[in-house]
């Protein structure tokens, strides 16, 4: 594909990525940003486009650029603020990095006590809660059978315990999960 | 509002809610985690956004796409062809500067220079190197020329084979260079061998004898 062929692509489709852009930041600035990041990104990889699937291929490009400013913007908003919007220094932090494996575990009889809270979780941490909590799945494990990415079951697990902790801490417990 | 299903799928209630505007910052992540790898909601959620729903950006985005596509090409062109120069011009300063620093090279004939077998001739002590550092000097002219014309056809681009032109019309010259070289030391030899069947040495009958004791130095 020449470049005037990639500029007539970039006019086609102009309005459907810079729409998805926008549902997912809500931001016009931010949503042109990640529109032509999205562009150049197609530009790069242009080659490896699909045959006929020009569309679904810019949307899923669209939606992980999107994911990734968002993943950041969270993770820059938890990591400032606690629980109740105190900075962490507090002493209300009971997570490590967030990719670590020390950050998913919880001790036995915590866990006998939140059994209830995990089955009652919602989608999407419901099932990777049981499987890894409740059934000791690994990572991996879970991964193959829910048909998700590695990382997205380790995000998924790593929230589902920041809920069970809220859980927890609601119910008149200091809240802490080892 | 249930954003996912039981099956860990979005519910259409909650793709609507996305195309709606609906979903706070909590579910928009969710749901642009979850439309990152499957296929099955990516498609149900592009069924959703038909032209009455798509938005137009505040400015058209082609324009300023092509503009970083063009600025990114150029960035990789330099970034390769520059390396290349840069190497050559670096190689050919820090040999000239070597060969000019370290005394006693002249006569030191260059690589692969082939001697005749019997031109194994003295040096003639204390002879100045002064004709070396010329000829070294002149080759480093030449290269720089060449890298020179390199770096302009570079920046007047005639098409794809202009860079590998200027490559190889670097190698030309440095290829001639060495050929130079090597035409001059074996004049010089020929020109001290002549001397010697003019003025005989007394060791002279010894030293045209292939294996022989060569003479002492003149």
């Amino acid at each position: 594909m020449n470049d005037a062929q990639f500029g007539q692509v970039v006019a086609q489709y102009e309005k459907l990525v810079y729409t998805i852009c926008y549902q997912y930041t809500k931001n016009h600035h931010t949503a042109q940003d990640l529109a032509q990041e999205t562009f150049l990104s197609a530009y790069t990889h242009r080659e490896s486009c699909p045959a006929d699937s020009m569309k679904p291929w810019l949307a899923r490009i669209a939606t992980n650029k999107a994911k990734d400013h968002l993943k950041s913007a969270y993770n820059r908003r938890v990591r400032t603020e606690g629980e109740d919007g105190l900075p962490e220094s507090s002493g209300t932090v009971l997570f490590a990095k967030e990719d670590s494996p020390e950050s998913l575990a919880i001790g036995k009889e915590t866990l006998e006590k939140i059994k209830g809270d995990i089955y009652s979780l919602k989608e999407p941490y419901h099932k990777v809660a049981v499987l890894y909590f409740l059934e000791e799945k690994s990572v991996e494990e879970i991964a193959a059978s829910t048909q998700r990415p590695p990382k997205t079951v380790h995000t998924q697990l790593y929230r589902a315990k920041r809920l069970l902790q809220e859980k927890m801490k609601g119910g008149g417990e200091d809240g802490a999960v080892p | 509002m249930e954003l996912f299903r039981k099956d860990g799928h979005l519910a259409d209630e909650g793709l609507q809610a996305l195309v709606n505007g609906e979903l706070d910052e909590m579910g928009r992540l969710e749901a642009a985690e979850h439309l990152d790898f499957c296929d099955e909601c990516l498609g149900r959620h592009l069924r959703l956004l038909q032209d009455d729903v798509l938005l137009a950006p505040p400015a058209p985005l082609q324009p300023a796409v092509m503009r970083r596509v063009r600025s990114r090409g150029r960035r990789v062109v330099f970034a390769r062809y520059g390396a290349v120069a840069a190497a050559a011009v670096l190689a050919v300063g820090i040999w000239g500067l070597t060969s000019r620093a370290l005394p006693g090279m002249g006569g030191v004939p260059a690589t692969g220079a082939q001697q005749p077998p019997s031109a194994q001739v003295q040096q003639p002590a204390g002879q100045p190197a002064t004709g070396i550092g010329d000829r070294i000097g002149a080759a480093v002219n030449n290269a720089a020329s060449g890298v020179g014309s390199f770096f302009g056809n570079m920046f007047s681009p005639r098409g794809g084979a202009t860079q590998e032109d200027t490559i190889t019309q670097t190698q030309e010259a440095l290829a001639r260079q060495q050929r130079q070289r090597e035409e001059e030391e074996r004049k010089k030899k020929e020109e001290v061998f002549e001397r010697q069947k003019v003025q005989p040495q007394p060791e002279a009958a010894n030293t045209t004898t292939p294996g022989g004791q060569s003479g002492s130095n003149p």
